[in-house]
């Protein structure tokens, strides 16, 4: 250890210090920078992105797998058998378009039963006692295919009945039919209007916490390692805060960024993309309620980092936020009526709430606005007081400190 | 220049800092010594802007002190910590960065730094598995990195070895020459003694000495030691009894020990008729002024 001086450093540090234009970095970046750079190296961290992103992958394939496979019955019948061949032409008429049902024609009902029996025929139409038609499955039933087939055998019967009377059953039925109108028809698939406010809750439950829980572990764990102090004496606490609440929410905000591409992306792959127009819009409002319904529960969970001294007080001092959090994961699920439209305008609920009713198509064009302004407004004073509060407890590593405690010294 | 005027903090109703003013001097280094508990963390706490004062003012350079000063000012805090789980030269960067460098600055600074403590081996080094030692080292670059104009470290010298603690007195040495105000705390207070230009002494929350070393060790009671009795004749200088002594007008004993008396005049001229009466009585060894160590003075001031 010399005494020259030449090595020090001093020479490179601006003189009044904080002068960014000096070479040095606003404190708030360089926080932010390092909680990222943390982040980004964290396994765990990546691994459970790793795991969210094969998750709406996974459920795109299955999606266009089971929902777009048109599916073919087989039906044995007896070779001469008509009226059974006559039924299952007219069931073919009542499928949903795209299945199709296929006649397996064998010599005897005995042939029909080792068909089914082997599983090379879902099931076998056979003469039945006192002239009735006969519905042979193995172990189960399809219940669609025996739906179709009743009604055509029923269609079948009728038909017959009315020839020997010397009518058509389309004369018979004149006028039975049954038409059908919407006065307010949905504008989405009743699936797609299903799936999406739950996937808003799940997203927005896992994300918040997982970066939540992120901001309040960084808070406690410099406390924990007593490196705060050097931190508070190099730059504001507000610094500190801005940085971490930075850096977290741009990397969960990238994260949904990430998995609404891929499964925007995904919809369009799989030849889904007229879906897009109809979700298109209600995402991005997620989107940008995601951000801030975050924004304003950050200061929250860095406060109840900083009211905590060790890691394992997280367990109690978050419990609060998680239960909000679920709370609004529950209403993504389960909302519906007065009570969602009453939600869309609640601060944090309504990052779930309304783009789940902008789903339905039935929002009037200022409702998202207002809702956003009030967020706005929610955030805005959370993080006042959430900052606030942060400053105050920060710096006692001594025990923990109750939020009530910090209220009543306000000032 | 760091100064401090009438700084008081309350906590509750307690207070724990009276107005207590100071002053940090560039190119000299301060000691800053008191009982546990006698205020000298809530000062420097203080300074650095990590507790606000219930009242009284720090400034820098003659102006009261800001935000950008405060960054530029290096830090050791008594509890100890950096990042346990980021590399050595990694967070030593980070703090260069929080302090103001730019990020090529930083590097080139850390990488001379560690160079300096011996620690370039350890650059990549997670900080947690690094031994004390070495972590007490980047503990102190940490407080060093961005060449601070300004160092106030509390216990710096606390839980170290002989040979770091003289390792440690080269780097504030080293920052002194740089012209830097250096603020330290300490019990080792022939550490401080030797170290130190100035010193503080602080007790129950107020100032109650403060100034050069010399001044400080030349205001303690002034004391005389005289010996007596000849190694030529009988070998044994505690055959002679100097108890006479604590008889003496104008005269306070502090200790007599056989042949050997260590008094404060109260009368001036009183310490002349005890020589006098001292060499009536057979041969003188001799007869020295003493100035008390700091830590006599300490006892004194701090009573």
């Amino acid at each position: 250890m010399s005494t020259a001086t030449t090595s020090t450093p001093s020479t490179e540090a601006p003189a009044g210090g904080g002068d960014p234009a000096a070479g040095g970095t606003a404190a708030w970046r360089v926080i932010a920078e390092r909680e990222v750079r943390v982040k980004l190296r964290d396994k765990p961290f990546l691994v459970s992105f790793a795991v969210l992103v094969l998750l709406v992958v996974v459920g795109l394939v299955l999606s266009a797998v089971l929902g777009g496979r048109p599916s073919t019955s087989q039906v044995a019948v007896l070779a001469q058998d008509a009226r059974a061949t006559a039924v299952v032409d007219g069931a073919r008429g009542l499928l949903p378009a795209g299945d199709e049902l296929e006649v397996r024609e064998v010599a005897d009902a005995a042939a029909a039963e080792q068909l089914v029996a082997a599983g090379d025929v879902d099931a076998a139409l056979l003469p039945g006692p006192d002239g009735a038609l006969e519905l042979v499955g193995d172990e189960e039933l399809d219940a669609e295919l025996t739906d179709v087939l009743a009604r055509a055998a029923q269609a079948d019967a009728l038909e017959r009945g009315a020839q020997a009377a010397g009518t058509s059953a389309e004369e018979l039925l004149a006028g039975s039919q049954l038409d059908q109108r919407l006065l307010s028809p949905p504008d989405v698939d009743p699936a797609v209007a299903a799936v999406l406010p739950f996937t808003f809750g799940f997203l927005f439950y896992v994300l918040a916490i997982q970066f939540g829980m992120a901001i309040a572990q960084s808070v406690v764990e410099e406390k924990q390692s007593r490196v705060v102090e050097i931190l508070a004496a190099a730059v504001p606490l507000r610094s500190l805060l801005v940085g971490k609440v930075v850096a977290n929410g741009a990397l969960a905000l990238g994260q949904v960024v990430v998995l609404v591409a891929v499964a925007l992306g995904g919809l369009v792959l799989t030849g889904r993309a007229e879906v897009l127009g109809l979700v298109g819009a209600p995402v991005l409002w997620f989107v940008l309620y995601f951000l801030l319904g975050f924004t304003a529960l950050a200061c929250v969970w860095a406060v109840a980092g900083s009211v905590a001294t060790r890691n394992e007080d997280l367990q109690s001092t978050t419990a609060p936020l998680l239960v909000v959090l679920l709370a609004v994961l529950y209403l993504g699920i389960f909302g519906g009526g007065w009570l969602l439209v009453v939600a869309s305008y609640v601060p944090v609920a309504s990052t779930v709430a309304m783009p789940a009713r902008l789903v339905t198509g039935e929002v009037a064009w200022w409702e998202p606005v207002v809702s956003v302004a009030l967020v706005l407004v929610a955030a805005a004073l959370l993080v006042r007081l959430g900052a606030s509060l942060y400053e105050r407890s920060l710096l006692r590593t001594d025990r923990r400190t109750s939020v009530r405690e910090l209220l009543r010294e306000r000032g | 220049m760091l100064t401090a005027s009438g700084l008081t903090r309350r906590f509750g109703d307690r207070t724990v800092l009276d107005g207590v003013d100071l002053e940090v001097r560039p190119g000299r280094m301060t000691g800053f010594v008191g009982a546990n508990g006698a205020g000298k963390t809530t000062t420097m706490r203080i300074l650095l802007g990590v507790l606000a004062p219930s009242a009284g003012e720090v400034s820098w350079d003659g102006r009261p002190v800001t935000a950008a000063d405060r960054r530029s000012f290096g830090y050791m805090p008594e509890e100890r910590g950096l990042y346990p789980k980021q590399r050595v030269a990694e967070q030593l960067v980070h703090f260069g960065r929080l302090h103001a460098m730019g990020r090529t600055a930083a590097e080139r600074a850390v990488s001379d730094l560690l160079e300096r403590l011996d620690l370039a081996a350890h650059a990549d080094d997670k900080l947690e598995s690094l031994s004390l030692g070495n972590q007490q080292r980047a503990q102190i670059a940490a407080a060093l990195v961005h060449g601070p104009t300004a160092l106030v470290l509390d216990e710096p010298f606390s839980g170290l070895d002989p040979i770091a603690v003289d390792a440690m007195a080269a780097l504030l040495r080293d920052e002194v020459a740089r012209e830097v105000p250096v603020l330290f705390s300490s019990h080792q207070l022939d550490l401080v003694e030797r170290l130190c230009d100035d010193v503080v002494v602080l007790a129950h929350g107020r100032r109650v000495a403060a100034g050069t070393v010399e001044e400080l060790r030349s205001g303690g009671p002034a004391r005389l030691r005289l010996e007596v009795g000849s190694t030529a004749t009988d070998g044994a200088p505690g055959a002679v009894d100097l108890g006479w002594v604590r008889d003496a007008p104008g005269v306070e004993v502090a200790d007599v020990d056989g042949g050997t008396a260590l008094f404060s005049v109260v009368e001036p001229g009183a310490e002349q008729r005890v020589l006098a009466e001292a060499l009536r009585r057979g041969p003188v060894r001799s007869f020295t002024p003493v100035v008390p160590p700091l830590s006599e003075v300490f006892r004194e001031v701090v009573r």
